[in-house]
């Protein structure tokens, strides 16, 4: 949290408020925590953040929200597609060979992922979609190795730092 | 041999898997350019070697065991085979309820990730268990 002293003149520091005096050039938004008389003629801001900073985040944030959804719902879709195949196989509407030449096409290879945004990711998921995943749902919408998956859980449940 | 334990794994060439409740999904591509077919079950699992595997040594896990009717019962149990899960067939289940049984082929492996009720709550009751509540019994002779 940032402090500025606001005297009868103006504003110590970055910004460019003087008190009484109608706002020219750039206007600046911030939001302001609280504002104390220290002495007769000096205030003290209690900055928070400023609107760039703010408008900022969220948008980082809510591009991340996105991300994680679309991942999901990649993974979803990709699993419905490929069951329309499985189920065709299991009732003897396609070939074994066939099958294995489709199923080549849904065929996951394992990436690797940084623990920490997989961390991040599955939190977001589970707290906006408030749904139960397992391992192997993870694994799937993540593309990665299942014990990755478990390593994050594993945090996420005891909040210790994976080795 | 019944494995139960969390963990417990068995390798095959081709291993029965028996559950009320199964998920395939999308198969996996292995180091060795291998396409793996992953499965997972729930409720009241149980997964056997049918055919043991040739040469007779483990692929995926140390402890895997590799005889001819070893068994692994739990709660839910994945895995995966090297070729695709075949058509479930409708068997005698727990009780009233039937269940299902698919033939996982090639190269097989099946290991327990949720262990049966009873196995979780005597885990559960040993970490609880303070250690001064163990009571000896000394018999006089």
């Amino acid at each position: 949290m940032s402090e500025y002293e606001l005297t009868p003149t103006g504003l110590v520091g970055s910004m460019d408020i003087v008190r009484g005096a109608k706002v020219t050039g750039a206007e600046h938004v911030t939001h302001i925590a609280a504002v104390v008389q220290a002495t007769d003629n000096t205030y003290l801001i209690k900055h928070a953040w400023s609107m760039q900073q703010f408008t900022t985040n969220l948008s980082e944030y809510t591009n991340f929200v996105i991300k994680t959804l679309v991942l999901a719902i990649r993974a979803q879709k990709r699993h419905l597609e490929y069951n329309e195949y499985n189920n065709a196989y299991l009732l003897d509407q396609m070939s074994e060979k066939e099958f294995e030449k489709i199923s080549k096409t849904f065929a996951l290879v394992p990436v690797s992922i940084d623990i920490d945004l997989l961390i991040k990711h599955i939190e977001t998921l589970t707290t906006i979609t408030q749904l139960d995943f397992n391992e192997a749902e993870l694994a799937d919408i993540y593309g990665c190795d299942e014990s990755i998956i478990r390593k994050a859980i594993n945090f996420i449940a005891t909040q210790v730092q994976p080795a | 041999m019944i494995a139960t334990a969390l963990g417990a794994s068995i390798e095959g060439k081709e291993i029965h898997i028996t559950s009320r409740k199964l998920n395939l999904r999308e198969p996996r591509v292995a180091p060795q350019q291998l396409l793996l077919y992953p499965f997972r079950t729930g409720i009241n699992s149980k997964a056997e070697i049918i055919k043991e595997l040739v040469p007779k040594l483990t692929r995926i896990k140390v402890t895997s065991r590799l005889d001819k009717g070893d068994q692994l019962v739990g709660v839910s149990i994945a895995g995966h085979a090297e070729k695709p899960i075949s058509k479930a067939a409708l068997v005698k289940g727990s009780g009233r309820h039937k269940a299902k049984q698919i033939k996982a082929r090639g190269g097989s492996f099946a290991e327990i990730s949720i262990p049966r009720r009873e196995i979780l709550t005597q885990q559960a009751s040993n970490i609880s268990a303070p250690h001064n509540s163990v009571t000896l019994t000394i018999k006089k002779r």
